[in-house]
């Protein structure tokens, strides 16, 4: 449903260095420099998939969202979003996609929500009857039907989001884009949030992309990321092989038969947790063979196994490399 | 250290109006000459059409310079930032960050109000210069560097009067929402009475003499009456007492509805 | 054109009949979310009105004054200005409860990006974001207005029949309209230089051409003033269909000025997109 070859994005940013100097020169000249926001990037999402879409801040997300969105025009490469070139708006583009920015409200700040959604249906021309079903459904399934008709403003960040998501998806898109969809919310809020995308997806089936920083939206959500680092991909899979292929650590998880016995150590060896009776350490797959040795050389009676690193460390350690 | 303080906020306000680049100088330029070319055409017409070659005292050369004139000192007595300022802090409760300062909030705002002015000042010179090229002025010159001189004393004092006389206004925004509409009011009721739309010697007698008593009279017209050399020692000396019991009068009514405000404004501590 | 704008340049079929009937039904939800929502600002309300009356006694005392020195400007008498000014006041408190919000508030739209939200509606970005807010605490204006210009043709000693005076509204309609074209003109260049309000300012300084009466202004500034930025067109040609007879010069200069400005506002307002789309990030 979406197909994205070779995007790119530039754009030029002015300068303005302090001082009252130069102040007076930017009255009538100002320096401009280059940015190249995403580098020549492909992919694809297919019908009822949710991609993921992960990057440190500044990284290009989303850049890429507003594009497929159609709000930014890109540089150079193609888009194809259900037959659409996103950039041209046409109506029948608009009405099959949504987006949801976490950090930008589309409810009107003060009216109550169900006003907005009734302006929404007319926007959108959702017939009553199918845009009440939809509606009570989604109210239902955020438990938020009593805060209805309570201003925007009035309600709690948890509260609002819901809200935005309900506008969002009320004319069934067949696109989603989700941008820091639980930004700054609490635990049940971002579950409630999650459990709602999940139903709306095996419901709609629509293509859908979730940018996050929470990598817990990720994991429960997607099923295949892309990670992109400095507006380039460096990886599109699945996301449990993630760690296959970047991690360049491994777990080593030591079972002992007789607790608090913990033998002198290379102090190279680095322990991640002392659960008493379970040692782990984290040791770099190269060396996994000389360590495992190492320690079942210096513990006796213990079981030895070797796991993986977690995904959301790996992911984090892509990102604090690139630094 | 408050005038160190006062004139650090002078200096950052100075600057803050460079950075407008070309939306100001574009708007400064137009905005003269919109203004200039409306009022040209109009006095021009009625010159024309009534065969008097004066209309209240003034030969259209006259009226032209006075406009000219006011329409640059009204910008230096105004300020730029007439809208905001004051009101906004205390909507925005910014107040309360004012409050920590050891500059009396006051002082901080008028030093922010002057530092505003300097693009005021280069635009009189500019327009002061560029003027005598472009309109017709009188040819027996009035303005002499002794009346520009007193000129730019009363200038100073009547920018601090308007700065009195919008504070209470701005003031009400402890209670009232939307003080931006009376901000409005007094512009016009000030541009009307004070002389930036008509030189006050057009209006009926009784209101001129009428006028003499309010702050309008002093905030424009009397500034440049002073200029083309048309103002009397006594009647100098009169104004600005009359501006003077005015700017205390004002600044005592601000004094006690700010008062009056801020415990408002803490109690119900925002 | 215009129609192709609307439709976002394909066929759609509409629920409940044709284009127009879906812009109309929302503008209606636009005056009630206004109407609603202006009820909780009650002092608002009260300050506007204030505001707006002062507003329209300085410009009449403006000429009262004038015309204690002169019987005639611009070939008017004092009755007739009133017509003249009235009319303006009315095309202002049109322009100032329909439009003047959203202008306002468009520069914030754009700088912080909230545009997004209103370009990926299928539905006229420039519709929905200049007729959103309707500023229903301005309404009451709207009414003293109307009021003021009866009472201007009421007091008038002359007699007008009621086709002109049906021209003279239909002028001050298409008056409020170039308003808006004029203003937006000004407004639209915040996509490029990203200031706090446009060139704003500079439309309120312009303005003063249109409160004056248009034959007063002579040469190249008055070309200009009727073609390029058609400030006198807003009321002064109006009141001149009443005062010099029926004139079908004036309607369909008004006219052709009004089209050749929406296709320059349509286009102008694609290229404002186009900046939009390419700069931010």
């Amino acid at each position: 449903m979406i197909h994205v070859q070779n995007l790119r994005k530039e754009f030029t940013v002015h300068q303005k260095p302090p001082g009252l100097l130069a102040s007076m020169k930017s009255l009538f000249v100002r320096d401009t420099i280059t940015k190249v926001a995403v580098k020549d990037v492909s992919f694809h999402v297919d019908k009822g998939e949710i991609l993921g879409l992960i990057g440190a801040n500044g990284a290009g997300k989303t850049t890429i969202v507003k594009m497929l969105s159609g709000i930014i025009h890109p540089t150079s490469g193609s888009i194809d979003v259900l037959g659409f070139n996103p950039w041209q708006r046409q109506h029948n583009f608009c009405k099959q996609i949504a987006l949801i920015m976490g950090q930008k409200a589309q409810l009107w700040w003060d009216l109550p929500a169900a006003d907005g959604f009734l302006l929404l249906r007319e926007i959108y021309q959702v017939p009553p009857k199918e845009h009440q079903e939809m509606l009570d459904f989604m109210l239902d399934m955020l438990d938020v039907r009593d805060e209805v008709n309570i201003q925007i403003r009035r309600l709690s960040l948890g509260e609002r989001m819901k809200m935005e998501l309900i506008a969002a998806l009320l004319h069934k898109p067949q696109v989603v884009y989700l941008d820091e969809p639980t930004i700054g919310l609490d635990l049940s809020a971002q579950r409630a949030i999650r459990k709602f995308i999940l139903e709306y997806r095996d419901t709609v089936q629509p293509a859908m992309i979730l940018t996050s920083h929470y990598m817990e939206d990720i994991e429960r959500l997607c099923k295949r990321v892309v990670i992109l680092l400095n507006g380039q991909f460096v990886y599109d899979g699945p996301l449990q092989d993630v760690v296959k292929q970047f991690s360049t650590h491994k777990i080593i998880t030591v079972k002992m038969h007789t607790p608090g016995n913990i033998p002198q150590l290379d102090p190279k060896i680095e322990l991640l947790e002392d659960n008493g009776d379970e040692l782990k350490f984290k040791v770099k797959t190269e060396e996994v063979g000389a360590v495992s040795q190492h320690l079942l050389a210096n513990i006796c009676g213990a079981d030895l196994s070797v796991g993986e690193v977690n995904t959301a460390d790996v992911i984090e350690t892509i990102f604090s490399d690139s630094i | 250290m408050i005038p160190r303080l006062f004139f650090k906020i002078v200096n950052l306000e100075l600057r803050k109006g460079m950075s407008y680049r070309v939306d100001f100088w574009v708007n400064a330029i137009v905005s003269f000459f919109a203004a200039m070319g409306v009022m040209y055409f109009l006095w021009d017409s009625i010159f024309t059409a009534s065969a008097q070659g004066r209309i209240g005292g003034y030969t259209l050369e006259e009226m032209i310079l006075y406009y000219v004139l006011v329409i640059l000192i009204a910008k230096l007595v105004r300020g730029p930032n007439q809208m905001v300022g004051i009101a906004d802090d205390i909507y925005k409760g910014s107040l309360t960050k004012y409050q920590l300062f050891p500059t009396p909030y006051l002082v901080f705002k008028y030093a922010e109000h002057l530092g505003s002015l300097l693009p005021a000042i280069i635009q009189l010179v500019i327009f002061g210069i560029l003027s005598p090229l472009i309109f017709k002025f009188p040819d027996a010159m009035t303005i002499t560097p002794i009346t520009i001189l007193t000129c730019i004393n009363v200038v100073m004092l009547a920018n601090l009067l308007f700065f009195a006389l919008s504070l209470p206004l701005q003031l009400v925004a402890f209670w009232a929402d939307n003080v931006w509409s009376l901000i409005v009011m007094n512009h016009f009721i000030s541009g009307l009475l004070g002389g930036a739309m008509l030189p006050l010697e057009l209006f009926p007698d009784w209101a001129v003499s009428l006028l003499a008593y309010t702050p309008f009279a002093y905030l424009y017209h009397f500034p440049v009456r002073i200029l083309t050399g048309h103002i009397g020692h006594q009647q100098l000396w009169m104004g600005i007492g009359v501006m003077s019991c005015w700017i205390l009068l004002l600044a005592a009514c601000s004094w006690l509805i700010w008062k009056a405000g801020n415990k408002r404004y803490t109690g119900v501590g925002i | 054109m215009l129609l192709a704008h609307l439709e976002g340049g394909e066929q759609e079929i509409y629920r409940g009949g044709n284009l127009m009937v879906r812009y109309i039904m929302l503008y209606l939800y636009f005056l009630r979310f206004s109407f609603s929502r202006a009820m909780e600002f009650r002092l608002d309300f009260f300050f506007r009105i204030v505001m707006d009356t002062v507003y329209y006694a300085v410009h009449i005392i403006f000429f009262g004054v004038i015309y204690r020195h002169t019987a005639m400007v611009g070939g008017w008498d004092f009755d007739q200005m009133l017509i003249f000014i009235c009319g303006f006041f009315l095309v202002d408190a049109i322009h100032m409860t329909v439009h003047a919000n959203n202008m306002w508030m468009l520069p914030e739209h754009v700088n912080t990006g909230n545009l997004d939200y209103y370009l990926i509606r299928p539905v006229s970005s420039l519709f929905f974001l200049s007729h959103r807010d309707f500023a229903a605490n301005s309404f009451v204006n709207l009414i003293i207005a109307a009021s003021m210009l009866t009472w201007a043709f009421l007091r008038y000693p002359g007699e007008f029949s009621t086709g002109q005076i049906l021209v003279f509204l239909l002028l001050l309609v298409n008056g409020a309209y170039l308003y808006w074209i004029i203003h937006m003109c000004f407004v639209i260049p915040v996509f490029w230089t990203h200031s706090a309000h446009g060139f704003q300012m500079l439309f309120y300084s312009l303005k003063q051409f249109a409160e004056r009466p248009d034959p007063i202004f002579r040469g190249m500034l008055r070309r200009g003033l009727t073609t390029i930025l058609p400030f006198l067109l807003i009321a002064s040609f109006p009141a001149r269909t009443l005062f010099e007879g029926f004139n079908a010069g004036i309607l369909l200069h008004a006219g052709g000025v009004s089209l050749l400005l929406t296709l320059f506002l349509l286009w102008f307002w694609n290229r404002a997109l186009r900046s939009y789309s390419s700069a931010s990030s």
